[in-house]
């Protein structure tokens, strides 16, 4: 079984395997009819997994996503289908209009976990923590699961009675009144299914909006070059990176591709890149960067100009040789020039890369910057956007309310989104939507805009449906079901089918004329290679050359420097996407919540970000309630005091206090939305800010800021000792000695005998730490294939947090200006392991590879293990965390990976069951597992290739070479000589030598 | 029983007080106007009372009323989950292991009083090795309750024994908690016994003065056919200096494997080749402070004082001065280790002990362990009988915050910063430690109230011998 090999997936098996079972089909045909009632109530376990083999099956056979009439156990096993044996399919996730493609593991027609589909051009392998815990979502059990009209239960019958009617009426009267809201999509296929509505309803209007979107850089290419364009970074061929509040390593849409790339130029000092981040917020691309600078948002432009008027005086030309501003930096930004005589030094290799919050200006601005510096010859893409015309999600959703206002919309149809959560504020969503007779909200969840409409339809989750979209860089990426609905939901494609078709089309049929008119010569064989795949080969855009108008955006930033400042004493906001529920979509869903940031590490909730100084002016500590008054809004929100934030400034994450949407993520949070208006949009002012004498408790996975100094200086004498870090001039000394310090340890004897380890494999792991960026993809990858409970804010508050793997988040330096590394800490796996000598009953011991396991059915509990792991790994079931699951979220469980029970303790295992699987494969087939066949979750799904998992008993394996050559390779707490199987790689850093004298 | 008659004339001359020590003869042990009778009168008379005070069915309510809260909460912990306490990670063992060793440390004034001071001939024992031996077998019982209830799934813990089974599962002889089990359940056992054996004599004294049949038949099975001879009184003396014998190692290893939990496993703070002597001497110190504790009430509520004297309270004193100075060393010579090590992880624990989240615990353990005691280099406080109640009181409560500092601060901030964590108590911890002294009370009131407190037949022996027993070489049992 090759099922759990990355190398040799088992993809969507071909029709052939499945036309086999046509007389099977024939004979289900006939029997039990009308069966598909049974899956909403979810009778048992048993027959879910019938119906549900059964759908899969048929799926693909019939090209129908309900084989409804067809469901009975199998007389016969089909052909290539084992039970038990996991199969894998590649699909895509869209996500804010960007496809990611996913590969899914299903267990007997049941999805249990998502990867990153290694043959996907962006992901490779990886994917990232939302796409890792979506597959949480489909199981949701809040998710609704029958249509509503207004508060009452309805059906998909009534609802399509209704449709029938009332949009025969508007098609009659060419849909005046008629307006559709969407999500931001880049599906080709919907794409054509809006082409088609707009036909039918030709005064319809379609409205896209999304809270968190790209609309200021297609506003400042539409300034500095006339279009709208979609910049990709190659970040192989730079060498220099400057981000100006760009996230390129977390929340970009091409993250994953991005972290990859990027790791790839940090682990030699011959090809070392160099990251400069300015930013307002503190961001994972922030942590990452050699250079970090905290600047408030409002300096952004001057920063731009000045900026650029370093480039000219060191002789860069800039395109139509336009003075921007004074070449003198101000004395608050000295590394100006340093910096700028390091980008025109790797002209050619250096790119400038803009966070979407920055005005359209800075936009603009930097394209001047790249333009000047060459970088569209090499390490930056230029792409035209497919939809160049489209108005901004800001004058979308504007017009509709205006247009709402103006009472001429008398059906609105909403195709996924929240706007009466996440719209502008001043437009009043809430109550403007009930103004419209006629709302239809197609959705996940009956969440706040649900609620406010006549009627709310069940969606289908993306694993349930067919679909497309195109990946950041254009490649059409096609969308599977895994699972048919479990809770009669329907995708947006289906219910514009329904409502524009007479006989609603099969989604399958919709997805494959789009495909055939993108590739007209693909036939058959194309298409069920594209399905096998993902994607579709060579399907990319092509990079487009521009020429920059500079003498526009030279003016636009002159309009821009001499805009009014922010007056003293008041505060600066900045709304960012949270970085685990987005915009809000993601909030029920428990993993996530219960994720740390990966900056803050605080756990279900997004407290105001402060830096050190402004706690201080404001006197606030953590957790003390702000009130941050703009105008007539005001909010109240804890604050958190996170270093490195700009001064002044003031950081809200958007997507909590939800009031609907799910028993998770209601209540949970701060509702910063309160104060996002159109205006205040990404960038605001707050003239006062002030404590309210209140205390609220944030939680956090890692003791925050404000503990006694003892410990701040501990801890940070230790993290320099945990996090080895060197730089490109200490490598290049290092890596000629003697494998450096990882292995000047002398081989003393011990005291004690260890055990003897001298099983056929030797398992060990290296996390290489110059490739790790913290982005904590792994740890939900961990969650999903561990069947790890979430324990909630209470129990994490208590210390009780059960993730066997964490990333340990550190600062160090200056408060005010610090560095963050991060450190992912699983089971070290140690030879001479403190857990198992101290253990009264022998639950956890070594196998004979070495491997440190737990016995669950042994355990009884002393927590003994704990105290004596030096690492603090172990994690102990101090209640029943499984108790309260729903019959639906049991279906997510791996079947491989036991429930742990009250008073049992855990901890990572290398994901033994994955070993076990390749182990017995192999020996099946009679041949030696070969290196790089067994990847736990974590390692398959680091976007950066930062862990490596094998064999020391193969000198051939990656792991070996790692750990008995590379001169970075370290143990942390070597000295107390456990031996741990988990090791490290030092984290290179390469700082600009010109701009640490400038800070000394 | 008709031997013994109120004979001052005889032989037993009357001390008001053996507080003098005169160098030409030994202070004597009872004092006031007592002979072998009145003393059998005087404890005997404390069990046989036909009407129990009030006072003690006021004190056994309020202890039996805890001691059921106790097991309502083990109820509510059992069905609910270890949760209920403030655990966590890191601080994976606290109040629970905290009261088991601050009860078993209890439990040692008795096993020494009684076995080593009896090797020892320190006949001052007599008076309060019954006492204590008693204290320290409740004490026991509730340390012996902690590591039962604390596990994760309880109705597993009896994994820990090596019981032989189908599965052919045997325990790890390498963990410490092993030997907690072995070592602790060993002294329970042997303790139990030796006060059992010493209790005998007494026991068939208390047969027969019963006046009614229940009481004799009751008295009578715990007495085992005692009867007084020379032959019982032989066979009686050889058992009990062999049980001495083997219950002396036992003071000293129960202690050294409770400290090994802690002193061979990896943690800082914990790992120290100290902790065994370091783990006896306070010990000790807590036992005897507790012994304190439990004697000054009662022998004033009995009218014991001339049983147990104010010298015996006094030696006691002396005894806590001196292993308050141990502890006090091993709290010095901990430091210097740590400083003298170089280990900077280990340097830290130290200081962080005493500057740390936990210093007030830290501070508290110092005033209370090293600080007061020293009252009692003065004569006037040693000889206080209210001073010495507080000392005895604070000594416990010192005790108890070693025991808390040791095991929560060492553990709250190990090796990687990014796991420390506070931890605090819930209402369930705070509540089963009140109710541990429940349990405790309970018991200690029952024996109070069925056994003889102090070793009449032991306190005889060192006793003068009146004259008409020196004629009738007849044996002082009643």
């Amino acid at each position: 079984m090759s099922s759990l090999n990355p190398n040799a997936p088992r993809y969507w098996r071909s029709l052939d395997d499945l036309a086999q079972t046509e007389e099977f089909a024939a004979m289900m045909a006939t029997e039990f009819p009308g069966l598909e009632q049974a899956i909403p109530e979810m009778a048992s376990r048993r027959t879910f997994l019938k119906l549900m083999g059964a759908s899969v099956l048929f799926a693909g056979l019939t090209g129908c996503q309900w084989p409804e009439e067809i469901i009975a156990p199998h007389a016969h096993r089909p052909d290539g289908r084992l039970p038990g044996v996991p199969v894998h399919y590649a699909t895509t996730m869209e996500f804010n209009g960007v496809a990611r493609g996913l590969l899914v593991t299903s267990y007997d027609g049941r999805p249990i976990k998502i990867e990153g589909n290694p043959d996907h051009p962006q992901e490779h392998g990886g994917a990232d923590l939302i796409a890792q815990a979506s597959i949480l979502e489909l199981y949701d059990p809040a998710r609704t699961r029958i249509p509503f009209q207004g508060e009452t239960h309805s059906t998909w019958a009534e609802f399509q009675l209704f449709a029938k009617n009332h949009f025969g009426a508007l098609a009659s009267r060419r849909g005046t009144g008629l307006r559709v809201l969407s999500q931001g999509s880049s599906s080709p296929t919907l794409g054509a299914m809006k082409a088609r509505f707009l036909a039918t309803f030709p005064e319809a209007r379609w409205h896209e909006f999304e809270p968190v979107s790209r609309d200021n850089e297609r506003a400042g290419f539409r300034l500095a070059a006339g279009k709208p364009l979609r910049p990709d970074l190659r970040f192989n061929a730079a060498r220099v990176i400057l981000s100006l509040d760009a996230d390129l390593l977390m929340t970009h849409p091409a993250a994953g591709r991005y972290a990859r790339e990027f790791a790839d130029q940090r682990v030699s000092s011959d090809s070392m890149n160099r990251l400069y981040a300015i930013e307002s917020t503190f961001s994972v691309t922030g942590s990452n960067a050699d250079h970090r600078f905290a600047v408030a948002p409002s300096d952004f432009p001057l920063l731009c100009v000045q900026l650029l008027g370093e480039l000219a005086a060191l002789g860069v030309k800039l395109p139509g040789d336009v003075q921007f501003g004074p070449a003198s930096s101000p004395e608050k930004w000295k590394f100006l020039r340093p910096m700028a005589k390091d980008l025109v030094a790797h002209a050619g290799q250096a790119v400038v890369s803009v966070g979407p919050r920055q005005p359209a200006v800075v936009h603009a601005m930097a394209h001047v910057m790249n333009t000047a510096l060459r970088a569209h010859e090499s390490c930056l893409a230029l792409y035209d956007e497919p939809d160049a015309t489209a108005e901004s999600n800001l004058d979308s959703i504007s017009s509709l309310a205006k247009d709402i206002r103006d009472g001429q919309v008398d059906t609105l149809l909403i195709l996924g989104g929240n706007p009466c959560f996440d719209a502008p504020l001043e437009e009043d969503f809430p109550a403007l939507i009930r103004k419209v007779p006629n709302t239809i909200h197609l959705g996940l969840h009956q969440n706040e805009t649900a609620k406010a409409c006549s009627w709310h339809l069940p969606q289908a989750h993306y694993l349930e449906s067919w679909g497309d979209a195109r990946a950041w860089d254009g490649t059409y990426s096609v969308c599977q079901p895994l699972i048919a609905p479990l809770f009669t939901g329907k995708s947006a494609i289906e219910l514009l089918s329904l409502l524009l078709d007479q006989q609603p089309a099969d989604p399958i049929t919709i997805v494959r004329s789009t495909f055939d008119k993108l590739a007209p010569n693909a036939g058959e064989a194309g298409w069920m290679e594209l399905v096998r795949d993902g994607f579709l080969k060579e399907s990319a855009f092509q990079p487009v050359k521009v020429e920059a108008n500079t003498q526009d955006v030279a003016k636009a930033a002159q309009e821009a420097i001499g805009a009014p400042v922010p007056k003293d004493g008041t505060f600066e906001i900045v709304h960012i996407p949270d970085h685990k529920i987005h915009d809000g979509r993601f909030a029920n869903n428990a993993w996530l919540q219960e994720l740390p940031d990966p900056i803050t590490k605080v756990v279900w909730n997004n407290p105001a970000l402060i830096s050190v100084k402004t706690a201080e002016s404001l006197h606030a500590n953590h957790g003390d309630v702000l009130r941050i008054t703009m105008g007539e809004r005001a909010l109240e929100v804890p604050a958190f005091i996170l270093p490195g934030i700009a001064e002044d400034t003031i950081v809200l994450a958007m997507g909590y206090g939800r009031s609907a949407g799910g028993p998770v993520a209601e209540g949970i949070g701060n509702a910063t939305a309160a104060l996002r208006t159109i205006k205040d949009w990404n960038h605001a002012t707050a003239e006062k800010v002030t404590t309210t004498g209140a205390r609220a408790e944030i939680v956090t996975t890692q003791d925050h800021y404000a503990i006694d100094r003892l410990g701040i200086a501990e801890r940070e004498r230790r993290s320099e000792e945990l996090i080895r870090e060197y730089t490109p001039d200490e490598a290049e000394k290092l890596s000629k000695g003697d494998h450096g310090e990882g292995h000047s340890e002398s081989e003393e004897e011990l005291l004690v005998t260890p055990p003897v380890v001298d099983g056929e494999h030797r398992w060990a792991m290296t996390i290489d730490l110059s490739r790790c960026n913290g982005c904590n993809a792994c740890v939900v990858a961990c969650q999903a294939e561990n069947n790890i409970p979430v324990v909630g804010a209470e129990q994490v508050a208590k210390g009780r947090s059960m993730q066997w793997l964490r990333v340990d988040r550190y600062y160090r330096g200056d408060p005010n200006e610090p560095e963050a590394v991060h450190q992912p800490v699983p089971c070290m796996h140690c030879e001479n392991a403190p857990c198992e000598q101290v253990c009264p009953v022998a639950a956890t011991m070594h196998d004979t590879d070495g491997l440190n396991v737990m016995v669950y059915n042994r355990c009884v509990g002393t927590r003994y293990c704990s105290n004596n792991c030096p690492w603090k790994v172990r994690r102990f079931n101090y209640f029943n965390f499984n108790q309260h699951i729903s019959e639906v979220e049991k279906m997510q469980k791996n079947p491989e990976v036991t429930i742990r029970a009250r008073g049992v303790m855990e901890k990572c295992s290398y994901c033994i069951q994955r070993i076990s699987a390749v182990k017995i494969a192999a020996r099946n087939e009679g041949r030696p597992i070969t290196d790089g066949e067994i990847m736990p979750a974590c390692a398959q799904t680091c976007p950066a290739k930062a862990i490596v998992f094998g064999d020391l008993n193969d000198p051939k394996s990656r792991i070996s070479e790692i750990q008995h050559k590379n001169w970075r390779d370290y143990g942390t707490l070597d000295e107390l000589r456990n031996k741990p199987r988990t090791r490290y790689l030092a984290r290179l850093r390469n700082p600009n030598p010109e701009l640490n004298e400038v800070h000394a | 029983m008709s031997t013994m008659t109120s004979d001052t004339s005889i032989g037993i001359p009357s001390v008001a007080d053996n507080l003098s020590d005169d160098p030409r003869r030994r202070a004597p042990l009872v004092v006031g106007d007592n002979n072998y009778a009145t003393v059998t009168e005087k404890v005997c008379s404390v069990v046989e009372r036909p009407k129990t005070p009030l006072a003690w069915y006021v004190a056994f309510g309020v202890s039996a009323a805890l001691a059921t809260y106790m097991v309502v909460l083990i109820g509510y912990l059992f069905w609910t989950g270890i949760g209920v306490w403030g655990n966590n990670q890191p601080v994976g063992w606290a109040f629970e292991i905290v009261n088991f060793v601050f009860w078993v440390g209890i439990g040692h004034a008795g096993t020494l009083i009684s076995a080593i001071l009896f090797l020892l001939r320190q006949h001052w024992r007599t008076a309060i090795n019954r006492f204590a031996e008693a204290m320290t077998i409740f004490a026991v019982i509730c340390a012996g309750l902690f590591p039962a209830i604390h596990v994760g799934r309880p109705w597993f813990a009896y994994w820990l024994f090596p019981i032989p089974n189908q599965m052919n599962m045997w325990p790890n002889f390498r963990s410490p908690l092993l030997w907690d089990v072995f070592a602790v359940s060993t002294y329970f056992t042997v303790s139990l016994l030796f006060w059992y054996v010493g209790l005998i004599p007494d026991l068939a004294t208390l047969r027969d003065r019963a006046q009614t049949r229940l009481r004799s038949f009751i008295y009578g099975i715990f007495a085992l056919g005692w009867r007084g001879s020379a032959r019982h009184w032989h066979r009686y003396e050889v058992a009990y200096i062999l049980l001495a014998g083997l219950a002396t190692p036992l003071v000293l290893s129960v202690h050294s494997v409770v400290s090994f939990d802690f002193a061979t496993s990896q943690i800082p703070g914990w790992h120290a080749t100290i902790f065994p002597p370091y783990f006896v001497a306070g010990a000790i110190f807590s036992g005897f402070g507790m012994v304190l504790t439990l004697i000054i009430p009662c022998r004033k509520w009995y009218g014991l004082e001339e049983v147990i004297t104010l010298r015996h309270l006094e030696n006691m004193n002396k005894i806590i001065l001196s292993t308050g100075m141990m502890v006090g060393l091993a709290y010095g010579t901990e430091f210097f280790i740590a400083a003298y090590s170089s280990n900077p992880i280990e340097e830290f624990t130290f200081i962080n002990r005493a500057l740390g989240p936990y210093a007030w615990a830290y501070w508290i353990m110092i005033c209370c362990n090293v600080v007061v005691p020293q009252i009692f280099w003065s004569r006037a406080m040693r000889r206080s009988v209210p001073v010495m109640f507080v000392v005895s009181i604070l000594v416990n409560v010192g005790m108890w915050f070693e025991r808390f500092v040791i095991i929560v601060s060492s553990l709250n901030r190990d090796f990687l910063p990014s796991s420390w964590h506070y931890y605090s108590p819930t209402w369930v911890d705070v509540s089963m430690l009140i109710g541990s002294f429940g349990v405790f009370f309970t018991l200690f009131l029952l024996f109070l109230r069925f056994v003889p407190m102090v070793a009449i037949a032991e306190l005889k022996g060192v006793m003068p011998q009146p004259a008409s027993t020196r004629r009738n070489a007849e044996a002082p049992h009643a």
